[in-house]
């Protein structure tokens, strides 16, 4: 016999075990939509006349963020949504996604800037995988895409950075930075304050699990590459998604736990750790919180 | 009792196997004998989502692993 969704007579596709819901299909893509609404609502307001960039791979996470941004203000004539994305230079692996994400933006008839690692930093990926290098593929990685969405975003004027950062992400990342003991990363990871030069980050999927969001993109048809990047692998991140997926599954809930109570803390720590002084690269002129920016540091410009 | 479930595993490459689970096995119960952590995959039953508490009941299922490093 088939389950049937908690809220009608349809066939689940889902049992959320943290909620103990199962729902069927239309009963599903409400819960997420009403959730990323309210997510929106509460942390990030949208005011008249935003210019939204959202961040787009290609990736589930990131489609789904782009389409829900278009579902809810695309109709709005005084918001612009504007995806971008970054060309890192993987072989074998950026250019099918791009492709992807091409498709989506086509669809939604979304404006869509593409950059490259090699016009915008002169090296890629691949390059800097196989050099000699002292940090992750992923530490280069993270710090060389931010800093050209955060630079293209404030070119174009956007208002708010869009992510696609779901409940996992920013769960794994809470306890890492524990673990890490890095509690002034900790701080910069809550919804932010207005920062000169930097454009205001927003993570709609925060609260939604990441098989969620694959479930979402799936349901609703959307173009979505599900491969993995090559370098994929920063260490202890992978470990603490196993220690967590495994926590997940025997103590339901355990995600949100971890994330509601973040953001009862925060408050009280960026109290205890106020922001960095703001400055500006000595190099580059980003705005960062030494002489020298982390992009700067990394492509050993000093 | 037993039966036989045919599973294909897409993970970027697709691979393919037959298990042996019990007769009123639950999906999650077919996920433990693979090794897979529920919360990395979704499971599809004639491309259509299945709730993972529910019995398995078809012989041919496909297992679509959402959650990668990256």
């Amino acid at each position: 016999m088939p389950i049937k969704c908690k809220k009608c007579n349809s066939e689940a596709i889902i049992f959320q075990k943290y909620s103990g819901m199962h729902l069927c299909k239309k009963h599903f893509v409400e819960d997420v939509e009403r959730k990323i609404k309210l997510t929106i609502r509460k942390n990030y307001s949208i005011r008249k006349n935003d210019m939204i960039a959202v961040a787009l791979s290609g990736g589930k996470d990131s489609s789904v963020a782009l389409y829900m941004m278009h579902r809810i203000l695309g109709e709005r004539p005084d918001i612009e949504l504007v995806a971008i994305s970054v060309d890192e230079g993987i072989h074998g692996y950026r250019p099918q996604s791009l492709e992807v994400a091409k498709k989506l933006t086509e669809r939604l008839g979304v404006r869509h800037i593409i950059k490259s690692f090699k016009d915008e930093h002169g090296t890629t990926m691949d390059e800097i995988a196989a050099m000699d290098r002292e940090k992750g593929a992923c530490s280069y990685c993270g710090v060389l895409r931010k800093n050209i969405l955060n630079r293209i975003a404030l070119d174009i004027g956007a208002t708010k950075l869009v992510t696609g950062h779901n409940l996992d992400d920013e769960a794994q990342t809470i306890l890492l930075n524990h673990f890490r003991g890095d509690m002034e990363r900790m701080v910069r990871l809550s919804p932010p304050a207005a920062v000169e030069g930097l454009v205001l980050r927003a993570k709609p999927l925060r609260n939604i699990p990441e098989k969620e969001v694959a479930l979402y993109a799936l349901v609703n048809d959307l173009p979505v590459d599900f491969s993995e990047c090559p370098y994929a692998g920063e260490a202890m991140r992978g470990e603490i998604r196993e220690l967590l997926n495994a926590f997940e599954a025997k103590h339901p809930g355990t995600r949100h736990s971890l994330l509601r109570g973040f953001d009862k803390l925060v408050g009280a720590l960026a109290k205890e750790l106020p922001p960095a002084k703001i400055e500006k690269c000595r190099i580059c002129g980003e705005t960062c919180t030494e002489d020298l920016c982390q992009t700067c540091k990394l492509l050993g410009r000093a | 009792m037993s039966k036989k479930v045919h599973i294909t595993i897409q993970a970027g490459e697709i691979t393919e196997q037959t298990v042996e689970i019990a007769d009123d096995a639950s999906y999650e119960n077919l996920l433990d004998t693979l090794n897979i952590n529920q919360e990395t995959v979704l499971v599809l039953n004639e491309g259509n989502a299945v709730p993972l508490d529910g019995t398995v009941s078809s012989d041919k299922l496909t297992i679509l692993r959402v959650v990668t490093g990256g």
